[in-house]
């Protein structure tokens, strides 16, 4: 055995979780099953990360009777060739990756079925193997139908489903399930040869009504796509928690989906789920109780789907707090005892880190008393889970202090625009539009900060978890709901939950659509930084290093109000997708079209130095990064693959190699 | 002088003449079964299948609706519409899906519908009112 082959097999061992996908691949939607979006390839390192140029563009305009502009895609690779949806139609293409010459392209014509649908936006595919050659890639449908293809020629495997396909819609407990109420956004994830398959819905800001449709876990054969098991997210009479949907709400109630993307752990053959909060994003007096297994953290069996723990992070949620990123996989050392770990941020700001073989959480999580709402029929919990360990990634909670302070008239202009509104720590309840005089509730991260679909990436040689995140607050009103259009009671008012929100023109240098509660003058109401890049250390519990995503924005670098004032790097109020390689960070200005705040995105494409955030290259896009990027190699090179796009600019993906 | 006054007397009388008002049946029925088609493709993903908001998009029906929109013209919400919407490729759907989509929320909303549709030129409906009805 030589030295090398030695280094190679500790190294293999040291980072098991992610060992199963060759080095020059990227196999699910964060490359490996554990959602670490991390490669062990080095060819581009910090010395020539300089020379990074574009050597392909792939453009998805004619995908759809109209383009897309938001993809959220991250392709997958294997042996060089990308799978990668497309379009609005979320059609199938496999890309050379080498040259980007698209190889084969799979369009199923949906109809009705697939033009009317509960969400447009997709994150990709899933890939499975037999490992002798019999490669199979899945898709959800916009119509939420589950299609298996044979990777090679994109054609639909005959003897999977019936004709190759899977009708998602039937086996939740609805009578009838209607184009458009329920779909997915995110892959389906393939461990130990099941399909797990999770859901996406509608908007649930000003529900039409309390009724809705589950949006169930299940799994699926991939070979026959026979339904082997359905996860109940609404726990259902006789199940464990049945009775945290109190008054019979269990019978009606809805959503509890997970649509951000799924992880596993193929060696425990374990699924980890996360699941979003149930119908109702801002009042929950339809549905009194906890709810389970709304926004908890959900460990599956993937053969059986048998429930072997859970971890509910926020009780009887009416903040729109859906976990909503990946759980990250990571094998950690805590104070000497090795820990099979799993991570999950949240939009809240939180890390919670559990074992996640039995779901202990690795630093006490306590229950701690938070304030409670006053609106008619609601009733919050009395406590909600706080970690101890790591610290909040992102500021929490609002208070006259927040106020943006660059002079001292801006300050106390900002402070009388916060004194508009509700203030108070994490979890103050929204109030009902002009309560007490005020706007709404202004919440601190907002349902549109911290942590997001963007997730994070863990670097498993150093335990580093690296995540992106938005501080901006944004203001939650309720308003009683219009009998003829809801039977919710109280639905999110004056801005569909965002209370009234100042508006700003168009930023036309970012081609966002500024709509956040600004403070005076159009500046923001907060002080930085409003977007950031944060490091934390799984091992410790700490965070190791944060620094602002990206420049001031141009139109507050050059607002009159701050001549001759330097207000330093703000970041920009918009959430970094990130990818981590044994060399390098990877981030970008980033966002998600439809969530971007004035002076939100951007076309900067970064590399940062792992061990302190410290900017080694930045370049520019053709758009903003709307997909998290990935690497692979083809023909002995390394590439970098993203997906961009942007108001009027329709969707491409974009190959950076070196020359 | 007489003269001045009693051409700014007979311009305001033939604009309060032209003024129109939005229960004035402004659109036609089959437009707005059009723009519903439409709407349900294009718009309700962000206002939601029941016009009433989601999570960064306002309502389009109700009292939020039409006190912000009390005292402007239909107009001045055509033009708007076609200027910003979609948000993620603004001005590119046809002037006549515009004008589908602006009568199927003029219909959410309650108000009567006509007999001729509501012109797809902003210009031309700058005079129809979003008033109380008389």
């Amino acid at each position: 055995m030589t030295k090398k082959w030695l280094l190679a097999a500790s190294f293999a061992a040291s980072i098991g979780i992610a060992a199963v996908v060759p080095d020059g691949d990227w196999r699910f939607y964060g490359r490996d099953a554990a959602t670490t979006k991390y490669s062990p390839l080095d060819q581009i390192n910090a010395e020539n990360v300089k020379d990074l140029k574009i050597v392909w563009e792939w453009k998805s305009n004619n995908f759809g009777k109209r383009p897309d502009f938001n993809w959220e895609v991250t392709p997958l690779a294997i042996n060089g060739i990308l799978y990668a949806t497309a379009g609005v139609r979320r059609d199938v293409v496999a890309i050379d990756g080498a040259t980007g010459e698209t190889l084969w392209l799979y369009r199923l014509d949906e109809g009705e079925r697939g033009t009317l649908v509960a969400r447009v936006m997709n994150r990709g595919l899933a890939w499975w193997s037999d490992g002798k050659g019999d490669d199979r890639i899945l898709l959800i449908s916009p119509g939420y139908q589950l299609i298996e293809l044979d990777a090679k020629t994109g054609r639909p495997r005959e003897t999977f489903g019936v004709k190759g396909i899977v009708d998602l819609t039937k086996g939740l407990d609805r009578a009838l399930v209607k184009p458009g109420q329920i779909g997915a956004s995110s892959p389906a994830i393939v461990i130990r040869d099941v399909v797990v398959v999770g859901a996406a819905l509608q908007s649930g800001a000003a529900p039409a009504s309390k009724e809705n449709v589950p949006g169930y876990i299940r799994g699926y054969d991939v070979h026959t796509g026979h339904l082997l098991w359905t996860f109940h997210t609404v726990a259902q009479a006789g199940e464990f928690g049945n009775e945290t949907w109190e008054k019979d709400s269990w019978k009606y109630s809805g959503n509890t989906g997970a649509w951000a993307p799924l992880s596993a752990d193929e060696e425990l053959g374990y699924v980890y789920i996360p699941v979003e909060m149930p119908t109702g994003d801002y009042y929950g007096g339809t549905r009194p109780g906890d709810n389970l297994f709304s926004d908890s953290l959900v460990c599956l069996d993937a053969r059986t789907g048998n429930r072997i723990w859970h971890f509910q992070v926020v009780h009887h949620d009416i903040w729109d707090m859906d976990i909503t990123a990946a759980p990250i996989l990571a094998d950690i050392t805590v104070d000497g005892k090795k820990i099979k770990a799993v991570a999950v941020v949240t939009k809240q700001g939180f890390t919670y880190v559990f074992d996640r073989t039995n779901g202990k959480p690795v630093w006490p999580i306590v229950e701690r008393p938070v304030p409670q709402s006053n609106v008619p029929g609601e009733k919050t919990s009395s406590t909600q889970p706080f970690p101890t360990k790591p610290p909040a990634f992102e500021k929490q909670g609002t208070s006259l202090d927040d106020a943006l302070d660059f002079t001292p008239a801006i300050k106390a202009a900002a402070q009388k625009i916060l004194s508009e509104y509700q203030l108070g720590p994490l979890f103050t309840p929204p109030i009902v539009v002009d309560a007490g005089g005020k706007r709404g509730t202004l919440l601190s991260p907002s349902h549109v900060g911290g942590a997001n679909w963007q997730g994070g990436a863990l670097d498993p040689e150093t335990g580093m978890l690296y995540v992106g995140s938005v501080g901006n607050p944004d203001a939650l009103g309720l308003a009683v709901a219009d009998p003829k259009r809801s039977d919710m009671g109280y639905v999110g008012g004056r801005g569909g939950g965002s209370g009234q929100n100042r508006v700003v023109p168009f930023d036309q240098e970012n081609r966002t659509i500024p709509k956040v509660n600004v403070g005076p003058e159009g500046l923001p109401l907060v002080k930085p930084p409003w977007g950031s890049v944060v490091a934390i250390d799984l091992n410790k519990g700490d965070i190791a290093w944060k620094v602002a995503n990206g420049d001031t924005p141009d139109f507050i670098k050059n607002h009159p109000l701050l001549k001759g004032i330097d207000v330093g790097k703000t970041g920009r109020p918009s959430r970094s997708p990130l990818m981590v390689t044994r060399t390098l960070l990877f981030s970008a200005d980033g966002s998600n079209l439809f969530n971007g705040v004035a002076g939100g995105g951007g076309n900067t494409f970064r590399a940062l130095d792992k061990k302190t955030g410290a900017i080694i290259h930045a370049m520019q896009l053709p758009a903003m990064a709307t997909g998290v990027p990935m690497t692979y190699m083809a023909d002995g090179r390394q590439f970098i693959v993203i997906a961009v796009g942007a108001t009027g600019v329709p969707a491409e993906l974009v190959a950076l190699a070196l020359p | 002088m007489r003269t001045l006054s009693l051409i700014v007397a007979l311009c305001a009388a033939c604009c309060l003449a032209a003024t129109r008002s939005v229960f004035e049946g402004v659109y036609n029925p089959e437009q707005a079964t059009r723009g519903l088609a439409l709407y349900r493709e294009e718009c309700a993903k962000c206002h939601g299948e029941n016009l009433a908001g989601g999570e960064v998009a306002p309502a389009l029906v109700g009292k939020e609706f039409t006190s912000a929109w009390k005292g402007r013209a239909v107009g001045d919400l055509l033009g708007i519409i076609i200027k910003t919407m979609p948000t993620d490729d603004p001005g590119n759907l046809s002037r006549r899906q515009y004008a589908d989509v602006t009568a199927f929320i003029l219909k959410s909303n309650e108000y009567p519908a006509g007999t001729k549709d509501l012109d797809s030129a902003p210009a031309a409906s700058k005079d129809i009112m979003f008033d109380e009805k008389k």
